[in-house]
């Protein structure tokens, strides 16, 4: 491992460390302080769960890596403790460890903790690291017992990004209100930077490299001259930083029992760097012979800009649920989109049924992959559409157990690296099963 | 035709037991003696037990506490809340692990609730109708 990468994973952790220092010492005053201890014991609010999974797909390491093999580092574990020492005041932290992979690895971290004082009901004022609201559902991820499917709709909530895009350091300014005859309404806007805990997962280095920014970073970071290519070598000390993101949500509760919808609305930046060990070519402009070739260790970074935003509507009717959610990714000249409709059957409360639909379109301007540069690029890269089935069995009210069934056409999520150039699998299945311990 | 004394005993006796059972299956509301409001709109109540409500009108804080299960739980979530015991504890455990609320102290005896509601300002809770009620007070749902 480069002394880069050991940098970048040390600054992370001790970052880490330090929040959840100051969280003990605020806990600590908190537990100490005169007139609030005694109330802060009263409303000590412990929770905590832990899950297990296994995981397999018939082709492609997807969400998980070494996935076609079958893995059951598939695991999560939370506790969470909160309190109200002054009233209107609530703080909180939940530490979690989650193993995704070769993502996590059961490293301990804050998932949120954050102080947030509620002056009215339609003002309040959050600061810390906190849950961001993207979608109905993207606060609720890490927690398995919420919901009948194991994994969340991959168009929208892709878990490559799970790892660094589910809270952010900040603030947050939220509150909701009645809207009369027209039912309530609850609101959120936030601004801060994402913190990214495992930089040196092979997540950024699929990402970095397969992307056509990085080519243009490399040809920029090369000199001049005569024409020129490279033969990629090496990526080292890839440190990927969102130095800002701002958004906001909006939830509308109609007047309808159990009718809802959501907008969510995110902006920021990214940036990318990294050395990049690469033959330089020097190719005669005229000949096309190759003059001289050298190995160089290059300067490569890039940023952007990107948008999101989501629409979502819910409704829950007696036994059933219906959700439908899309996404809208915006970055330069790229516009990725997501969609999927879900229903959900609960005929009891230890049973219960989900099935959805889903596609991911990368480019929304090459939906049929007709329109690729590459000649030999396949047109099922173009999408990926998920038909799943998942079923649920709460075995007492604080154990459950699951499995999940996908057929999967398409491959628009899994990056495009000279295997999966090779493969002509178009259709293919994941398959997974999870257990869950909560209270 | 006239009906014989016995025939009048029973149906009256039957309609007694119809009016108990229908009473016994209801709900009753009660907060703290200090809470001023006196009637309470039902969608206000249901997001008091979201956490959505803090305050009471006079802007004093508002202490919900619930049943952990049984038939005065289920009956509240459903007639009150407008969803199911499960699914209003999902709610909860969302807030809980994401970070954005703590829910209602719960209780596993009625009379544990009521001790409590009545030692509280601000509290609200619910039992069934048939549960002795000492130093509370009954609201009015709308």
């Amino acid at each position: 491992m480069s002394e880069d990468l050991l940098r970048t994973r040390n600054v992370s952790s001790r970052k880490h460390m330090d929040l959840c220092w100051c969280l003990a010492v605020v806990f600590g005053l908190a537990l100490f302080t005169p007139g609030i201890s005694r109330a802060f014991f009263e409303d000590l609010y412990v929770s905590g769960f832990v899950s297990q999974g296994y995981y397999k797909t018939s082709e492609y390491d997807f969400i998980l890596s070494n996935s076609t093999k079958g893995t059951s580092e598939f695991n999560e574990a939370a506790i969470s403790v909160q309190a109200n020492p002054i009233e209107r005041l609530r703080i909180g932290i939940q530490l979690i460890a989650t193993d995704a992979g070769d993502m996590g690895n059961n490293e301990i971290r804050v998932d949120w903790a954050f102080g947030d004082y509620r002056w009215r009901d339609w003002l309040g004022f959050r600061a810390g690291k906190i849950k961001m609201q993207m979608g109905f559902y993207n606060i609720g991820r890490d927690i398995d017992m919420l919901r009948t499917s194991i994994f969340l709709p991959q168009s929208v909530y892709s878990e490559n990004w799970r790892d660094f895009a589910m809270a952010q350091e900040g603030i947050s300014f939220y509150g909701n209100s009645e809207a009369g005859p027209v039912g309530s309404v609850e609101y959120e806007a936030y601004a801060g930077a994402l913190n990214v805990p495992d930089p040196d997962h092979s997540y950024w280095q699929r990402a970095f490299s397969s992307s056509a920014e990085f080519d243009l970073a490399v040809f920029n970071a090369m000199f001049g001259g005569d024409t020129l290519s490279y033969d990629l070598q090496q990526i080292v000390g890839i440190n990927p930083a969102f130095p800002w993101i701002a958004g906001g949500s909006m939830i509308w509760n109609t007047p309808v029992e159990g009718l809802r919808f959501g907008a969510s609305l995110i902006t920021g930046e990214y940036e990318m760097t990294s050395k990049a060990l690469a033959y330089v070519n020097i190719v005669d402009p005229n000949t096309g012979a190759l003059k001289s070739s050298t190995l160089e260790s290059l300067d490569v970074r890039w940023a952007a800009r990107y948008l999101l935003s989501f629409f979502s509507v819910e409704y829950s009717w007696r036994q059933f649920i219906l959700a439908a959610e899309t996404l809208r990714f915006e970055q330069e000249h790229e516009i990725n989109q997501g969609t999927y409709i879900m229903l959900t059957w609960e005929p009891t409360p230890v049973y219960s049924l989900s099935g959805y639909v889903s596609e991911f379109i990368p480019d929304i301007d090459n939906r049929d992959g007709k329109n690729f540069e590459d000649p030999l690029r396949k047109d099922f890269t173009a999408w990926q559409r998920e038909a799943v089935l998942s079923g649920r069995v709460n075995l007492t009210s604080n154990w459950l157990v699951k499995a999940e069934f996908h057929a999967v056409d398409g491959i628009g999520q899994i990056f495009y690296t000279p295997e999966v150039l090779e493969s002509n699998s178009r259709y293919w299945t994941m398959f997974a099963l999870k257990t869950t311990f909560h209270f | 035709m006239k009906l014989s004394r016995l025939s009048v005993l029973l149906i009256v006796t039957l309609l007694l037991f119809v009016a108990s059972v229908s009473q016994a299956s209801g709900v009753v509301v009660i907060v703290n003696p200090n809470v001023e409001d006196s009637s309470l709109d039902k969608d206000l109540l249901t997001r008091i037990y979201q956490g959505k409500v803090s305050r009471w009108h006079s802007d004093s804080k508002v202490v919900p506490v619930m049943l952990k299960d049984g038939p005065t739980h289920e009956t509240f979530t459903t007639d009150y809340m407008g969803t199911t015991p499960s699914r209003f504890r999902t709610y909860w455990k969302q807030a809980v692990f994401s970070g954005r609320g703590i829910p209602p102290k719960s209780f596993d005896s009625e009379l544990e609730l009521v001790k409590y509601v009545a030692s509280t300002p601000g509290a609200i809770g619910y039992v069934s109708p048939l549960t002795p009620l000492t130093g509370v007070k009954k609201l009015t749902i709308r």
